[in-house]
């Protein structure tokens, strides 16, 4: 096992040396440092001289990937992708382009209400999923498991983005029990991120529902179950014991989705609610072209949805004993 | 047993819920501040920065321009807008010399001119905020600071005119790449030379700091901070602590806008100094996020991508509202201040609102005192008037005591032709009948009513209402492409059948090619596509060129493709642009046709985007640029404009109205324009604003004690259904 995890964490560092390389790559073939300048000096004052003075100031006047003009390992040291995305390596996330401050503090700042939206509507959502999953997967075929399924369709059609506009107007406008959107450090926050939460549930419960009832019933028509009911058990120890247990490895992949969100930020649910999190950094960096950030960004959920495989992978072996590498 | 437990959860369920029910509520602000003497307001793209070196944006001069003061500012209710002494005795007047040193008179020509002195005496007793970077023993006073204010003790001291060369050298600090440094150079004297002064400068402190054993990775954390009072500058010299010395290397009358503008504010070496520290490092202090000036707010809290708060400067100088105004401040209530001391407000609240619906939504619940109307809700909050014709609100808001604002900001939007393109480009007069036939058939009046709500005043030029030499009556007025119309006393389009003489003129027949026998195409370009609608004003730009037989297609690529393209002049006609005033003065716009600013001619620096080149304008341009406002200068603006019209480079669009609302309980609001400076001109009444909240946001509780109800209902069928079957 030891060996495995070893194993892991070293083909992690190609994995983000790739997606790294692809995303600078990407980045500079849409928008050449060039760009950049332009969209932060604005269209007045992009005169050739002041974007030559901005890229120097940002130490975008590098070389991209070899530097000719320096000697030795500077031709790779002193250049944009070494400065700018192998620093991140070592934890350098460096300054964002348009304001100059540190990302690394930034991030730090922000992960907190991010996690805090993040974590009841991970845990609300596992919850709900697991118990109307399993409801579903009981009652199949019956007209609630019908009711039930339609339900879901009818949630995975609807857009997030309506369904925030409809809780904004419902709890905000018409109910008035809650603000339509905004922030406050503190147990002020809660009242400011019930509706977020609300509607990230129930964004989340259409597909999950049905994703979990899959996953219920390829064990529900398992021998063992019917062995359990045979054996006079109680049906809530049928399915929470022993059907719920070794439906966890399918629940154990879908998790580092979940991870990723915890830490990186829900981008819509962040940016019509307003809150200051990580996704609200994302899409103002996107709208903005901050490539700093965003490359910070994706190397961040890089590493995330990598450590959580590893993790979800370590968990296989937890539940299911079975399971060796 | 069973029965307990069912009844001990019910309880402690309603328990919650009742609990949390009686704390809810809408109100986004933490309790109490609705009652203070606050002003609520918000902004919709990210602060960027704060500092005067490097703001750029609108969003950003709104909160900066409210801590920081230029030499000059605009007298808040005069409109044409007029500049007055802020920070200084009086407003300058140049003194001109030629180049051996002789004075010369103020009417000399632009040619004879070698330098331009403008000498700035400082109003004596102007204080700079209190900060801890005047107190020489400054220290943290908490744990973690993260504010200026959380250091102690906070002193003061007067401003003088050091502070002005501090600010000013700034400009020239390469690391800061200031965007008007490149616009400056061209008129201030020996900008360069600083400039490189400054570079040198701050190699030395590197040697020094390394010398000392910093490290690398600490100079890069804390950038060096040069004595920018030491650094020889001769466009900017003190002569003694309350005077200070612009020298400028051409006649250049606008210079005295630039003394409005907050790149010119003065900035305290202490405070950069300050920022400097370890400790300020640390705590994530710098002066692009928690700037100093001597304005009638401080920063108080400033998190760019949540909330910045401002809170009245104890510092502030005696300051008074103006007292005089037009006919229409007083009906609308915004002389009844005159003479009273700013600024109003205690604090100064703005929220990061990155979409328009919860914005508006905050509005109309009384949590944001003034807002501005999405695209989306214009028709539910603003009916027209059947009767007058005048825009009005819809019966709710007006019921509720908003008042509708309208106001012309000095901004042009047009749609332009590439003069160097072969089609449509040219002074002959085959491509100026062109043009002009094309402009013809572009209602800009049915634009405006289709696509901005008729927001917007249809342009007769370039030179926007409310700026020197902008006039409307039936002498002045585009009479090429309109005629006056007697009854409404306004401009109308001129016929389709004139339009489709000019085409004749210009060779095309019907709008067909006859060399070819195909219609002539005229390209679009654009880097709109994500407009929202978009696709119906290309739709309907060529339904109208269709009129005369023309086809127009689309010729979309993204943002930095197109500004390539403008750069090397690889476009034919592009698609609605604006030009907002730097400052009021017609130059300002009458310079986007001047030849030397040709976008290709020189190289990508100028702004005049049509490429535009008549030698007649140019001279008209050049004598116009430099002289005082009068009827000389007016008469050759009219010239000016004439050519223009004639020539046809743009088809000239319309200047925007700006539409905003504001709650009853605020007065004096403006939306400022040039010069936004304006938050102390505002006064809030705090009770009514109190009252009208809550009157406005009882929350509505029934629903959910209802769906409660429900579900404890099936709860307890569900109880005695279990009860049944384990008997």
């Amino acid at each position: 096992m030891l060996n495995y995890i070893f194993k892991r964490i070293l083909y992690m560092v190609p994995i983000l040396l790739g997606v790294n390389l692809l995303v600078f790559a990407m980045f500079f073939v849409v928008n050449s440092p060039d760009d950049m300048a332009r969209q932060f000096l604005g269209e007045r004052n992009s005169t050739p001289e002041q974007i030559e003075r901005w890229k120097a100031s940002r130490g975008y006047d590098l070389p991209l990937f070899l530097n000719g003009n320096a000697s030795g390992f500077s031709k790779v040291t002193q250049t944009i992708f070494f400065q700018k995305s192998m620093a991140m390596f070592w934890g350098g996330f460096g300054n964002t382009d348009h304001t100059g401050q540190p990302i690394g503090r930034e991030l730090r700042s922000r992960v907190g209400p991010s996690f805090a939206l993040a974590l009841p509507i991970f845990l609300g959502t596992l919850l709900a999923n697991v118990v109307l999953g399993m409801l579903q997967a009981n009652h199949l075929g019956s007209r609630g498991d019908r009711a039930g399924q339609f339900i879901c369709v009818v949630l995975m059609s609807i857009s997030t983005l309506i369904l925030i506009i409809f809780g904004q107007y419902v709890a905000a406008v018409q109910l008035r029990l809650c603000p339509v959107s905004g922030f406050e450090p503190g147990w002020g926050m809660v009242r400011f991120l019930v509706l977020p939460a609300i509607v990230g549930i129930v964004a989340g419960l259409g597909a999950g529902t049905r994703l979990y009832r899959t996953f219920f019933l390829e064990q529900i028509s398992q021998d063992f179950v019917r062995t359990a009911r045979a054996k006079g058990l109680p049906e809530n120890q049928v399915l929470f014991k022993h059907v719920l247990k070794n439906a966890l490895v399918p629940i154990l992949t879908n998790i580092p989705l979940y991870l990723l969100m915890l830490f990186t930020g829900n981008l819509l649910l962040e940016k019509f609610f307003n809150l200051p999190g990580l996704g609200g950094y994302t899409i103002d960096a996107i709208a903005a072209q901050d490539f700093a950030i965003v490359r910070a960004m994706v190397f961040l959920g890089a590493v995330i949805y990598v450590v959580g495989l590893l993790l979800a992978d370590i968990a296989y072996c937890i539940v299911d004993p079975r399971i060796k590498f | 047993m069973r029965i307990l437990k069912y009844i001990l959860v019910l309880i402690v369920l309603w328990a919650v819920l009742l609990a949390g029910l009686k704390g809810c509520g809408n109100n986004p602000w933490p309790k109490g501040m609705a009652e203070s003497n606050t002003f609520f307001t918000s902004f919709s793209a990210q602060i960027k920065s704060l500092d005067p070196a490097t703001a750029n944006y609108v969003h950003e001069s709104a909160v900066m321009d409210n801590i920081l003061e230029a030499p000059l500012s605009y007298d808040y209710l005069a409109r044409p807008y007029r500049l007055i002494p802020s920070l200084l005795e009086a407003i300058p007047e140049p003194q001109y010399f030629d180049a051996k040193g002789k004075v010369l008179p103020d009417e000399t020509d632009v040619s004879e001119v070698a330098r331009v002195e403008y000498v700035l005496k400082l109003k004596p007793g102007v204080m700079w905020q209190p900060h801890p970077c005047f107190a020489a023993d400054a220290k943290a006073l908490v744990r973690e600071p993260r504010r200026p204010q959380d250091f102690g003790p906070m002193e003061t001291r007067e401003l003088t005119a050091w502070d002005f060369k501090t600010g000013f050298v700034r400009l020239c600090d390469p690391r800061l790449a200031s965007s008007v440094y490149s616009t400056f150079k061209g008129f201030v004297a020996g900008m360069e030379e600083t400039s490189q002064a400054v570079a040198e400068a701050v190699a030395a402190e590197d040697v020094r700091r390394l010398a000392a054993g910093e490290g690398r990775a600490e100079l890069e954390i804390r950038p060096s901070v040069p004595n920018y009072r030491a650094i020889p500058c001769v466009g900017c010299e003190v002569l003694d602590d309350h005077t200070v010395r612009f020298t400028l290397v051409r006649k250049y009358p606008q210079f005295r806008y630039w003394l409005a503008m907050h790149y010119l504010a003065p900035v305290p070496q202490e405070a950069l100094e300050f920022y400097h520290r370890p400790d300020a490092t640390v705590a994530g202090l710098s002066y692009e996020h928690w700037p100093l000036g001597t304005g009638a707010f401080l920063l108080e809290e400033c998190e760019p991508n949540s909330r910045i708060v401002l809170a009245r400067n104890p510092n502030y100088r005696e300051v008074y509202y103006p007292t005089e105004g037009s006919e229409e401040d007083r009906m609308a209530g915004r002389l009844e201040d005159a003479g009273r001391k700013l600024p109003f407000v205690d604090r100064v609240v703005f929220n990061y609102e990155r979409e328009s619906i919860p914005n508006w939504l905050k509005f109309q619940q009384g949590y944001y005192d003034c807002s501005g109307i999405p695209n989306d809700m214009f028709d539910n909050a603003v009916a027209m008037n059947p009767t007058s014709g005048e825009l009005a609100l819809s019966g709710a808001m007006a019921e509720r005591g908003m008042q509708l604002i309208r106001q012309v900001p000095p901004i042009s939007y047009y749609f332009a032709f590439n003069m160097i393109d072969p089609v449509v480009g040219g002074l002959e007069p085959a491509k100026r009948a062109l043009r002009q036939a094309l402009s013809m058939v572009l209602d800009m009046d049915e634009y405006v009513t289709i696509f901005k709500n008729g927001n917007g005043v249809p342009a007769q030029g370039i030179i926007p209402p409310g700026v020197f030499g902008y006039e409307l009556d039936s002498k002045h007025f585009n009479s090429i492409l309109n005629v006056w119309d007697e009854a409404d006393d306004a401009p109308r389009r001129r016929r389709l059948e004139e339009a489709r003489a000019l085409m004749e003129q210009a060779g095309f027949p019907g709008g067909v090619n006859p060399s070819t026998g195909a219609p002539l195409v005229i390209h679009l370009d654009h880097a709109a596509a994500g407009l929202p609608d978009f696709k119906n004003r290309f739709q309907w730009l060529a339904r109208r060129f269709a009129l005369l037989g023309v086809v127009l297609e689309e010729r979309a690529s993204d943002l930095n493709r197109n500004r390539e393209r403008l750069n090397k002049g690889d476009w034919q006609f592009l698609f609605e642009r604006g030009w907002v005033a730097d400052y009021p003065d017609p130059e300002n716009f009458l310079f986007l046709f001047y030849g030397e600013n040709g976008r290709v001619k020189s190289g990508g620096r100028g702004f005049n985007y049509t490429n535009y080149e008549s030698s007649e304008f140019d001279a008209l341009f050049r004598q116009l640029e430099a002289m005082p406002e009068g009827e000389e200068r007016l008469e050759l603006i009219r010239q000016a404009e004439d050519i223009l019209r004639e020539d046809a480079p743009k088809c000239w669009g319309y200047h925007p109205v700006n539409v905003t609302l504001v709650h009853h309980w605020l007065h004096n609001y403006l939306p400022p324009t040039i010069c936004y400076d304006n938050l102390k001109y505002l006064r809030i009444d705090g009770a009514e604003r109190v009252n009208a909240q809550r009157e406005w946001n009882r929350p509505r509780r029934w629903p959910i004690l209802s769906l409660a109800a429900l579900f404890t209902l099936v709860w307890l069928f569900h109880f005695k259904f279990v009860m049944r079957n384990s008997k």
